[in-house]
């Protein structure tokens, strides 16, 4: 039995066996996650990390839980009927979710050496012939394509780089800032494409038990209509026009002709193999659960055992390897998913369940309109995952069906929200971080000025896509 | 992988590519202090020299004595218009067979005008040496990136089917000593920074020399061009270089952005290898 099912088993107990909670206990619980939730949205201001922010309150909620007997102590017995006794945040973390992303950032980490992600990034923009349309629709649907098979942040940071130095190489940094806000808003819209293109897709699309193809199926038409009005709206808003006259064009292409893509290559052996190995893991992910065996294990194992075969190939510098694996972001995770359970102790879950039970009554049509609209104000003001996980815990309470549209509504809103605001997302703020280091000016209002049209008419698009398709 | 790295692969993957430029002599202005009759010689053998490489020019001559001061010189050498000044070390200098300076009118020469000046030995002491035909030719520099200018003027006085050897020495002092201060910075990976930035700064010149192989691959496919990519002791290695490969002509820069006078290691080198005839831009 794999950690997950242990997790739920644990919670699914758990859900009938909570103690009786006081409404001013579950209000206190409440407002404490209030209080998380607005000193994450100041992580800036604080210069703390994220998941030193949550680790506290995790401190906090779990002393608290235990003090006022929330939380349930004892063995957690599994379908052997074996007793384990773990301590109680153990079972409180999604590790299904952890392993994922763990072993994505691994895989990718380790795959980006052999130079793949840099040749494709290079290829294309000499196939723009550094004609700046050509580049911004290129660069766009590398971003959205990176963005579904890499993670967002990776995507943002791959690409966001290549513009900067490019633009800098064809003098067309005037450029730079429109083509950095595209790419940013587009990693959220690529981060909708599959189920482990982003974090909230993966918390919400495993508790909903939606699979890897149904998942792209689903998502995938309306990514494509949102990248090409994102890249319509952003090439004239921005005047990003094709190069006028041969001598302009002759120019551009010499000039871009000198990036040499087979530079970041060390081996082409390991070229080739990653390049293998990342189509191999693409395809398994994909269909993980209708492979046997790996059905059982889920997509977690599959991640954890791509990234382990591709340490082999840096076996000697695994250490390094680990030393850039995101710990901040897995250490947030953990801490969260352990606030998140104790706050379901606390019947603060329920709580909310209840208004989302009204939400969800409006019904289908116009229910999940609202819950795609308000998950997209809340995520933009504070992190998503911490809302994504929370809704889907609640939806997953309140046995929500898999087909019903209130996933997506939660999906499409966690992630499109992140457009709203540079801190609505991980890779609106990488996006925002390299405008800042190339010293252009983007405050923070203007950056809302100038994301949201694009996110009016993106959520505009996916309530009218939820609502007429999915509903 | 962060912003910072995915900009480095990207940047390295950046590269300057050689332009190839066919460069052609129409007057050569011969500045000296020679006896007419010498002088008549002297020309007599820089037209074999460099009618070797170059057709359709023309030889003009400039006798630059005791008598005439530097802004006559300078003057002089407007009017005349060449597309190269030849003369010899020690211009006009009864201490050319002191081996310490290249005399103060050559240094004052070759920062005051832009054209090239191709210096040859001083006449007195080596007599029939002084000028040959040039067959191997070295491009000396500490950077030679980028540099279309410097390779395109030593490929001017090249043979189709001669060899030319692209040369870049990095100074291991200044390396050393940049080394030794990473060496004590506790957030830079000390063994990692020295291998990187050895095989970094190496690397683009030898990308930069690969671009010229491709580029004259096509253009002159019978002239040899090797690569000599080096760290350490500039003037050692380059007498280590010049004596291996035989060299007939070095073709240095000798502008230095930074500073009024002639280049420090052009001056040296021009000043150390006496015997060998050198193209200063």
């Amino acid at each position: 039995m794999n950690i997950s099912a242990l997790s739920n088993l644990f919670i699914g107990a758990t859900n009938g066996g909570h103690h009786e909670v006081s409404s001013s206990v579950t209000f206190t619980f409440a407002g404490i996650l209030c209080a998380m939730i607005i000193t994450l949205a100041l992580e800036e201001k604080l210069h703390a990390k994220k998941s030193v922010i949550v680790g506290v309150y995790a401190i906090i909620c779990l002393f608290a839980g235990a003090a006022l007997g929330l939380l349930p102590f004892g063995p957690v017995v599994n379908v052997f009927d074996e007793k384990l006794n773990l301590p109680v945040y153990i079972p409180a973390v999604d590790w299904s979710v952890i392993a994922i992303i763990m072993g994505s950032a691994l895989f990718v980490d380790i795959t980006s050496k052999s130079g793949l992600f840099s040749w494709i990034a290079i290829k294309l923009t000499k196939t723009s012939g550094g004609d700046p349309f050509l580049l911004l629709i290129y660069y766009g649907l590398m971003t959205v394509i990176f963005s579904a098979v890499l993670n967002n942040v990776t995507a943002m940071i791959i690409v966001g780089s290549l513009t900067a130095v490019s633009l800098k190489k064809l003098e067309r940094s005037e450029k730079l800032l429109g083509f950095l806000l595209i790419e940013g808003l587009l990693t959220n819209i690529g981060g909708l494409l599959t189920l482990i293109s982003s974090v909230p897709n993966i918390i919400v699309g495993t508790s909903a038990g939606i699979s890897f193809g149904r998942f792209f199926v689903v998502a995938s038409p309306y990514v494509v209509v949102a990248t090409a009005v994102t890249l319509f709206m952003g090439a004239k808003l921005f005047k990003i026009e094709r190069l006028q006259g041969d001598e302009e064009r002759a120019a551009a292409k010499n000039q871009v002709e000198s990036f040499d893509e087979n530079d970041g290559i060390e081996s082409p052996g390991f070229f080739w193999f990653s390049a293998a190995v990342f189509l191999l893991f693409i395809i398994t992910i994909a269909t993980t659960s209708i492979l046997p065996v790996l059905k059982d294990l889920g997509m977690g194992f599959v991640a954890l055992a791509f990234a382990g075969i591709m340490l082999i190939r840096v076996k000697s510098t695994a250490d390094k390897v680990y030393a850039k694996v995101d710990w901040d972001l897995l250490a947030f995770f953990v801490t969260l998913f352990v606030v998140i359970n104790v706050m379901e102790h606390a019947q603060v879950l329920a709580l909310i369940g209840k208004g989302l039970e009204e939400v969800i009554a409006l019904g289908d049509l116009w229910g999940s309109a609202a819950m795609l609209v308000a998950s997209a104000v809340f995520s933009s003001v504070t992190d998503n995952i911490p809302l994504a996980a929370m809704l889907a815990k609640i939806l997953s309470s309140l046995q929500t069906d898999a087909t019903s549209p209130m996933w997506w509504s939660v999906i499409f809103g966690a992630n499109l929200g992140g457009n709203i605001t540079p801190i609505g997302s991980a890779s609106t703020l990488v996006a925002v971080t390299i405008i800042h280091k190339y010293n252009l000016p983007m405050s923070f209002g203007g950056f809302v000025k100038a994301a949201v049209p694009y996110a009016a008419i993106q959520i505009t698009l996916a309530v009218f896509y939820v609502a007429i398709f999915l509903a | 992988m962060n912003i910072d790295e995915l900009e480095s692969v990207f940047k390295s993957a950046v590269k300057s590519r050689f332009e190839y430029q066919d460069i052609s002599l129409q007057k050569v202005l011969l500045v000296d202090d020679l006896e007419t009759d010498d002088a008549g010689a002297y020309i007599d053998k820089i037209n074999a020299a460099l009618g070797h490489v170059h057709d359709n020019f023309q030889i003009e001559r400039l006798y630059f004595g005791p008598q005439e001061t530097m802004a006559q010189l300078l003057n002089a050498i407007d009017n005349h218009d060449p597309d190269l000044i030849c003369t010899y070390r020690n211009l006009n200098s009864s201490a050319w067979e002191f081996g310490f300076s290249l005399g103060e009118h050559l240094e004052v020469l070759t920062q005051a005008t832009s054209r090239p000046v191709l210096v040859l030995p001083h006449p007195e002491p080596l007599g029939e040496e002084t000028l040959s035909i040039a067959t191997q030719v070295m491009v000396v520099t500490d950077h030679l990136t980028g540099d279309n200018r410097l390779i395109n003027y030593a490929l001017s006085f090249t043979p189709k089917d001669g060899r030319i050897i692209l040369s870049h020495v990095e100074d291991e002092v200044w390396l050393n000593r940049f080394l030794d201060c990473v060496s004590k910075i506790p957030a830079i990976d000390t063994d990692l920074a020295r291998s990187t930035i050895i095989q970094q700064i190496t690397k683009e010149p030898n990308d930069f020399i690969k671009s010229v192989q491709e580029s004259l691959a096509s253009n002159r496919p019978s002239t040899l061009v090797e690569s000599n990519v080096g760290i350490g002791s500039e003037l050692n290695l380059y007498a280590d270089w010049l004596k291996k490969h035989k060299i007939d002509l070095a073709v240095v820069n000798t502008k230095d952005e930074h500073q009024m006078a002639i280049s420090g290691f052009a001056h040296a080198f021009a000043i150390e290898f006496r015997h060998i005839p050198t193209l200063l831009l």
